[in-house]
């Protein structure tokens, strides 16, 4: 029986939840006792902590066999299989997003005067998706036109809102 | 007859000029944000809490209530029109709205829809009136033993509706949310936890910030992952509501309207479910069953008076046990406490208007997706228009810029990033966000109630076990876990035909 691609990514999942649960415990049972204080144990901080890391625990071991029981250990990853998956369209625009995203609000923001950062990454955001190498040449300008203008009134709008607005000071 | 004056006074309390602007305006915003598909109800009061977190309580709190039923009632719309539910809570309503649309009758749908989601809010609304007072006062009886067991039982409740099919993983979500909620200074001896000597870290993950991350940037890279959507048509008959309809199925809208109010009060359930859940019992009932999932006006009635009808149920453990009904619904408790109100079992004692109030704010929101039924679907249709390549990183910014706004500090951007990331492979892996966020909001309820019932009786678990509302609540949470294990519930199936008179036993 080939193993679904579900079962694979539960197996995965679970590997990580297992691991994830265990150190969750250790770092519970390493929690300060506060005897000290002599406070009540049962109020100790590590408690709750310790019994939902137990909780987790269980709960990624049963799924972990039961995605073994379906096979999903047979992850059968190659070069070729990453190279293909990569090159699908929607991998690859969610990629670009995923990019996009995270240099604008993880590095530019803060590092740059946020007007510029927004107008920046709505231009580029909008200009690469709508990107068409086979269009006409004023097809193409139109784009980057669009691209430009959404960016400078996003913005325009989003800083004078909330720095006059809501009297927020800008990152 | 207190209460009635209280409704009386809450409802000429918004009869002003401000409060009806805001009301017309955030409705219309909740159902753009319903229609456009990737923009939720969650991620739509999220960045609403943090565009008026800076404005009086009363009139913020009005703007996320009608955005709330006003995003519910505008996925019915994209649902109709291209097939794909605006909201999560819209699903059920491409069942029959989709061939509905098909068949030329879209208008029609549209005014079936409106009708189901005025009718459902307005079921819901009186039985928001009459039982947040009875509840809240019931809700005092409740002490820690109790409250351990309902934010246990809310998890599994809701990791069990939200995934069905698997309700593993919505444990497995839930538990998480609770084990991520310890992140921070403990609420006992102020112990830091898991905070590694982050001082940003101490006060934990703010639930805003995470729940944009989890609703919006989540939801800007599936849209962008997925397809582009289809060219919408429209075509030319009408979209007033119609009475027959009403008189027809007055049976089916009353069930509905209950059933989602049950479905909606169920902790960290929501509309989505109430929906699916009332589709499913008008089906089971109706005399035109086989019409079903080809056009049934029936089916799509109680698709939208369940969703519809949910949303004031979800509101009332938020306002009675301070535990969100919803995803939506937790974004409501935490701005309930960005504005300083303190839902829970003394509300009634602490703010007696605010109940009122609230219901006053459903009230109004009804009748604004009553007008906007009516006049807002043409104008929608220009705005579902606007391709995702230019309106996604539109939301970004405001994502970003939202989650930084409530505390002024680049930490909650980070955070927003984080859930957000991880929302989305959670998603992909079928988990359901709906219990991860209940756990994070209950997270703290758990805490401090399992070690302070555990001080109180000095580790002895009977009072935990034998209370009858905790044995009630425990007994649920274990018969809901066993029978969602296949042989468990094929074994007790059998024993129960077994017993059947007339049957032989094998």
């Amino acid at each position: 029986m080939k193993p679904t691609a579900m079962a694979k990514a539960d197996f995965v999942t679970s590997v990580v939840l297992v691991a994830f649960s265990i150190a969750y415990i250790v770092e519970s049972y390493r929690m300060p006792r506060l005897e000290a204080q002599n406070i009540n144990p049962w109020s100790a901080p590590g408690v709750v902590p310790g019994f939902l890391g137990l909780i987790l625990f269980v709960l990624g071991l049963v799924l972990l066999v039961r995605s073994m029981a379906k096979g999903g250990h047979r992850l059968g990853w190659t070069a070729a299989t990453v190279r293909e998956n990569v090159a699908q369209a929607g991998i690859k625009r969610l990629l670009i997003t995923a990019l996009l995203c995270l240099v604008y609000a993880g590095f530019m923001m803060g590092n740059m005067p946020y007007w510029l950062a927004t107008f920046l990454f709505v231009s580029a955001f909008t200009g690469v998706f709508e990107w068409n190498p086979e269009a006409s040449r004023k097809r193409r300008m139109l784009g980057i036109a669009i691209a430009v203008t959404l960016g400078a009134a996003t913005a325009a709008v989003v800083s004078i809102t909330f720095e006059y607005g809501f009297l927020v000071t800008l990152p | 007859m207190d209460n009635l004056v209280h409704l009386y006074s809450a409802i000429n309390h918004f009869l002003t000029f401000e409060s009806i602007a805001a009301i017309f305006l955030s409705t219309a915003l909740g159902v753009v944000v319903g229609a456009l598909p990737g923009l939720t109800a969650t991620m739509g009061l999220a960045l609403m809490t943090t565009l008026t977190f800076k404005m009086d309580h009363d009139v913020a709190l009005l703007i996320l209530v009608c955005t709330y039923v006003g995003a519910i009632y505008g996925g019915s719309r994209t649902a109709i029109l291209i097939n794909i539910p605006g909201t999560p809570a819209n699903a059920a309503t491409t069942l029959d709205g989709f061939p509905l649309a098909q068949q030329g009758r879209a208008g029609r749908a549209m005014g079936v829809a409106t009708t189901g989601s005025v009718l459902g809010t307005i079921i819901g609304l009186v039985i928001m009136a009459l039982l947040t007072p009875e509840l809240a006062d019931y809700a005092l009886e409740f002490q820690s033993f109790e409250f351990f067991w309902l934010a246990i039982f809310g998890v599994v409740i809701s990791g069990q509706l939200t995934a069905i099919e698997d309700p593993i993983k919505g444990w497995i979500a839930g538990f998480f949310g609770l084990a991520v909620a310890m992140v921070g200074q403990e609420g006992i001896h102020a112990t830091p936890r898991f905070t590694y000597d982050f001082t940003e870290m101490l006060g934990g993950f703010a639930l805003i910030p995470a729940m944009v991350g989890a609703f919006g940037l989540s939801e800007v890279l599936s849209s962008m992952k997925g397809e582009r959507m289809k060219v919408i048509k429209m075509t030319g008959d009408r979209v007033l509501p119609s009475f027959n309809d009403v008189f027809q199925y007055w049976r089916t809208i009353i069930r509905s309207g209950i059933i989602g109010t049950g479905i909606g009060i169920a902790p960290g359930v929501g509309e989505d479910i109430g929906a699916w859940v009332s589709y499913a019992a008008a089906r089971r009932a109706s005399k035109e069953k086989e019409l079903f999932g080809k056009g049934s006006v029936e089916g799509l009635m109680a698709a939208e008076t369940g969703n519809n009808a949910a949303v004031p149920g979800a509101i009332i453990p938020v306002l009675t046990l301070g535990i969100p009904g919803s995803a939506p619904a937790a974004v409501l408790l935490a701005a309930m406490f960005i504005h300083g109100v303190r839902p829970g079992p003394m509300i009634m004692y602490e703010f007696p208007d605010f109940v009122f109030e609230t219901v006053a704010m459903v009230f109004f929101a009804t009748l604004a997706i009553g007008v906007y039924g009516i006049t807002l679907t043409r104008p929608l249709l220009k705005i579902l228009s606007i391709p995702r390549e230019r309106l996604m990183p539109v939301v970004f910014v405001l994502c970003a810029i939202g989650s930084y706004a409530l505390a002024q500090r680049m930490f909650d951007v980070y955070v927003m990033i984080g859930f957000g990331v991880l929302g989305f492979i959670l998603r992909e892996m079928k988990y359901p966000m709906a219990p991860l966020v209940l756990g994070i909001v209950l997270g703290d309820l758990l805490d401090k109630n399992l070690r302070r019932g555990l001080v109180l009786t000095d580790g002895d678990p009977t009072p935990f076990l034998m209370r009858p509302i905790s044995a009630m609540l425990w007994v649920v949470t274990l018969l809901i876990v066993l029978f969602s294990i296949e042989p468990v519930r094929r074994r007790a199936s059998t024993f129960v035909a077994s017993l059947k008179p007339g049957r032989k036993k094998s």
